[in-house]
């Protein structure tokens, strides 16, 4: 009877070890947002006891086809954050891109110790970002750019005037 | 009489029940419909997890190996071979569909496409063959040699 089952468990292990299942979702990471902004998503990996090795690489138009992407991030300047290495489960991924445009990329986890890879497109929609562009004339155009309204113009005029006064009372008075 | 008390209070509990049931029944249509809405996800079996494809010399070809992948998930799939490395004797890796009859090479073969089940939770299989042909090879072999070379084979959402 041991026999049996240890010819059971040998056939079952053998089944085990010469098949994998894996997999991965979403169909594609849409993502949209601004210039210099962290844009995040989530996506899964489906595969017991597996582990996936991660890369990201880049296209410059919208394909299907794995060997239109052949770019890292730093050639569109574009930083990528995701588990390069990562088990089954949920996980994030965020992307900051320095300049506007539509972006297409594959994201890539090859299953350690097998011939075996998968992946998921990406689509990174980056617009031009308003308020990073005021915010920085904000910083450096405040002297000649702002607009400052007349009242707070009038009341700096009469405090300072009022300060010169008070200055020359004290002035004369101990003169 | 206390029993009889006590059985008409009985008759009269339960007169209050079947009230409320009839009431459930004739009043309340209404149906709770529950269902779980998932993700499409691309996921695959792959058999087997690795091929040794024999000896060879120049001038010949090994014989082909099948490689079953099994569509499981709720996508329409694709595979493409990629070497790891471009200038050896593996770019003489050769793909052929199910029929292993009309053999492209390894630059440019992709699966088609590896339709999704026609049912939820259902199965589609698909089968290539892969063989290493160097009949035409005319690079000199000076030495045995064990070579062993990592083709990734990726799967991709069609």
């Amino acid at each position: 009877m041991k026999i049996i089952f240890m010819i059971f468990l040998l056939i079952l292990s053998l089944y085990i070890a010469s098949s994998l299942d894996f997999g991965i979702s979403p169909e594609e990471i849409s993502l949209s947002g601004k210039e210099g902004e962290r844009i995040c998503s989530n996506f899964s990996l489906i595969g017991d006891s597996l582990i996936f090795l991660g890369e990201v690489k880049w296209g410059g138009e919208n394909s299907r086809n794995m060997g239109d992407y052949a770019f890292s991030g730093e050639h569109y300047r574009i930083v990528s954050e995701f588990p390069s290495i990562a088990y089954s489960g949920k996980h994030e991924i965020c992307f900051s891109a320095e300049k506007s445009g539509d972006y297409y990329g594959a994201l890539l986890y090859k299953i350690q110790g097998t011939s075996y890879g998968i992946g998921t497109w990406i689509h990174l929609t980056v617009e031009k970002n308003e308020n990073l562009f005021n915010s920085v004339n904000f910083l450096t155009g405040r002297a000649i750019g702002e607009k400052v309204s007349s009242f707070v113009v009038l009341l700096s005029l009469v405090f300072t005037l009022l300060v010169l006064i008070l200055a020359m009372i004290i002035f004369f008075s101990r003169s | 009489m206390k029993k009889e008390i006590f059985f008409l209070f009985s008759v009269l509990i339960c007169l209050s029940f079947l009230s409320y049931v009839s009431a459930d029944e004739y009043n309340n249509l209404s149906l709770n419909v529950s269902v779980s809405i998932r993700e499409p996800v691309a996921e695959v079996e792959i058999n087997p997890t690795a091929i040794n494809l024999g000896s060879i010399t120049r001038g010949y070809a090994t014989d082909f190996r099948n490689i079953t992948i099994i569509n499981r998930g709720d996508l329409d799939v694709k595979v493409k071979p990629v070497l790891s490395s471009q200038n050896n004797i593996f770019l003489n890796l050769k793909f052929a569909t199910a029929s292993c009859s009309s053999w492209s090479n390894i630059s440019s073969w992709t699966s088609s496409k590896i339709e999704k089940p026609d049912e939820y939770g259902g199965e589609t299989d698909y089968h290539f063959c892969i063989k290493l042909d160097l009949e035409d090879y005319d690079e000199e072999i000076e030495s045995d040699m064990d070579l062993t070379e990592e083709v990734t084979f990726w799967v991709m959402p069609a």
